[in-house]
């Protein structure tokens, strides 16, 4: 039985149960409402963002679901490193920086682990070895320190610089 | 990215580095505020540490702090050679004035922490010295070897800008920057090798098992109680219970009630003689830590609750090559040293529900420079250890961070214990002739 995603511009899409079953708000909904046919209004979701959301889900379908237990432990998914990324994921990730914080809010919303952590890392990734200034620089953030604030901060984060 | 909520931000946070995380810290106050959260640290801290070693507890643990002292690199704090060369009892620390004082067989000093522009780390400059104390308008010269002058030293006054150290059988407030001595006070005895301050009541732990207590406040100075030990007391520690827990040459902490000091309220058989004595972390006022001996070094950990019956304690081999530890705690961290030249840090853990207090777990072991270390202080805000030592006084400071997947001297990983080092060679190490004028368990 498809299932019918509607979009905030009211834009839809039909997937198989599969496919909206690797979010666990979509399968949590649809297990609680029963398969009613009607569309599933996703407010804080564009079309063009679903539809991203959409093609990692299709591409993971088979993937086995993460355990509750090894969600729960926030320890467990800290350690997984940044750069793991496999190939498919890189390239689907590619995206531009509003794009891919657009992606990190509704694989949150939806409640997709694995996208998630993919656009947390790939984030991390372009942080790495990034100086305050270029950090400010790539992510358009304003600096509201005072000269004296940013003078304190430095000194107080000495003992992490250029390890 | 400002479009994405704080739990976001930290779980981008929690995949970097300690330097990627703080070099975001400093790129806006939002940032800052996430990036310095304690529950991130704790996801930094258990990412590093593969093996679970170290998983902490409900404690109210600073896993920032606790990062850099675990994983960053020890350096020595360079100092000048004016005063300090010699055997140093003791030493303390003002980390917020940045201030050191040590008190040697050549008299009390007073250094300051400066920035050293050639290595951008800091160095000890010697600003003043007072080698002899003005009492009763008559001089008492600064303790000799002879006099076997084992003293000791705290920060004390409100503010805490004053300082109380002992001298040959007398105790002194001294201002801090000036050295100006504010009171005197006499023990009677040749040696106060312990004392320790609460409020207005001073504590000493006098040469032939004397423990006196003197009001501040009162002039003349009068000794408010007394008592008798059985062997020299070498550390004191208050109970927030109104209670004084002393150890020292004798094979027991003995606890005391100061309305009552002519009764001793409990004795708790250690089986070891305490070299040193020190308070927990700041959740726990009634847990006592204990330096010392029993063939190997040992830091003891007592649960000194008024109520309990069984004060229960573990006990923590530290100085497996000397017998003997030193201790000094701060905040979430505490230090022990030996006379081999080795430094422990521990951190503290919950233990078990069967004893809940605070225990120190080692996470580091350093074998540094210099032997015959008789006292240490920890300044946590700024990475130092003070250490004072047979051959003078000597400082430390921690450095960088190390990558990540490396390792600094001497801190623990895995299944790894503290470290064993060549017994043959320590004893190589001991000058004994050093040891005899200073070790407390001489007297």
């Amino acid at each position: 039985m498809p299932v019918v995603l509607q979009a905030s511009d009211n834009q839809q899409f039909t997937i198989e149960k599969a496919v909206a079953e690797r979010s666990m708000l979509l399968k949590n909904m649809l297990e609680d409402v029963g398969e009613a046919g009607e569309p599933i209004p996703l407010p804080n979701v564009a079309g063009s963002i679903l539809k991203k959301v959409i093609e990692y889900c299709e591409h993971h379908k088979e993937d086995p679901v993460p355990s509750a237990e090894e969600d729960k432990d926030a320890f467990e998914s800290s350690r997984r490193k940044a750069d793991d990324i496999d190939e498919w994921d890189a390239q689907f990730i590619k995206v531009g920086n509003e794009e891919l914080f657009e992606i990190i809010l509704a694989a949150n919303y939806l409640d997709i682990k694995p996208l998630l952590d993919l656009g947390c890392k790939t984030v991390a990734n372009m942080i790495k070895g990034k100086t305050p200034e270029q950090i400010r620089e790539m992510f358009n953030i304003e600096n509201d320190f005072t000269p004296e604030e940013e003078d304190q901060i430095r000194r107080e984060n000495e003992w992490a610089a250029d390890a | 990215m400002e479009c994405l909520p704080d739990e976001l931000h930290a779980a981008i946070l929690s995949q970097l580095s300690a330097h990627d995380i703080l070099h975001c810290a400093a790129a806006s106050r939002r940032l800052c505020r996430i990036a310095t959260d304690n529950s991130l640290w704790q996801k930094v801290w258990f990412r590093r540490d593969l093996s679970n070693r170290f998983r902490t507890s409900s404690l109210q643990t600073n896993y920032r702090q606790l990062y850099r002292w675990r994983y960053s690199r020890l350096h020595n704090i360079p100092r000048s050679k004016t005063g300090c060369n010699d055997l140093v009892w003791d030493v303390a620390l003002d980390e917020e004035r940045g201030l050191v004082f040590a008190i040697s067989e050549e008299g009390l000093s007073f250094w300051k922490l400066e920035a050293d522009d050639q290595t951008n780390g800091l160095r000890l400059h010697c600003v003043n010295r007072v080698n002899s104390v003005e009492s009763n308008e008559s001089y008492t010269e600064a303790p000799r070897s002879g006099h076997r002058g084992t003293t000791s030293m705290t920060r004390c006054g409100w503010d805490e800008k004053e300082l109380l150290c002992s001298w040959g059988g007398h105790i002194y407030i001294k201002d801090m920057e000036s050295g100006r001595t504010i009171s005197t006070f006499s023990t009677e005895t040749n040696a106060v090798p312990s004392v320790n301050v609460k409020e207005n009541l001073i504590f000493a732990g006098c040469e032939r098992a004397m423990v006196k207590i003197f009001d501040r406040r009162s002039k003349p100075a009068a000794c408010l109680a007394s008592w008798r030990e059985e062997g020299t007391v070498l550390g004191l520690e208050y109970l927030p219970s109104h209670a004084l827990v002393t150890g020292g040459r004798f094979p027991r902490l003995s606890i005391t009630d100061l309305r009552m000091p002519s009764k001793l309220l409990k004795a708790l058989h250690t089986g070891m003689y305490a070299s040193s004595l020190t308070g927990s972390h700041p959740s726990s006022p009634y847990t006592i830590h204990v330096g010392g001996h029993r063939r190997r070094g040992i830091l003891d950990t007592w649960d000194c609750r008024p109520g309990r019956e069984a004060h229960s304690h573990r006990q923590h081999t530290v100085h497996p090559a000397f017998p003997s530890a030193i201790t000094s705690s701060a905040g979430d961290c505490l230090v022990s040293c030996d006379w081999d030249g080795v430094i422990a840090l521990h951190y503290f853990e919950q233990s078990s529900s069967s004893i809940d207090i605070p225990i120190p777990i080692t996470m580091r072991h350093v074998k540094v420079n210099g032997a015959g270390f008789s006292s240490a202080r920890l300044g946590l805000t700024r990475g130092i250890i003070v250490v004072g030592s047979t051959e003078g006084m000597v400082a430390y400071q921690l450095g960088k961070v190390v990558p990540e997947g490396e390792n600094p001297d001497g801190a623990l990983d895995m299944d790894e214990e503290a470290v064993e080092p060549n017994e043959s060679e320590s004893s190589l190490r001991l000058n004994l002739g050093q040891m005899m004028r200073w070790n407390p368990f001489t007297m």
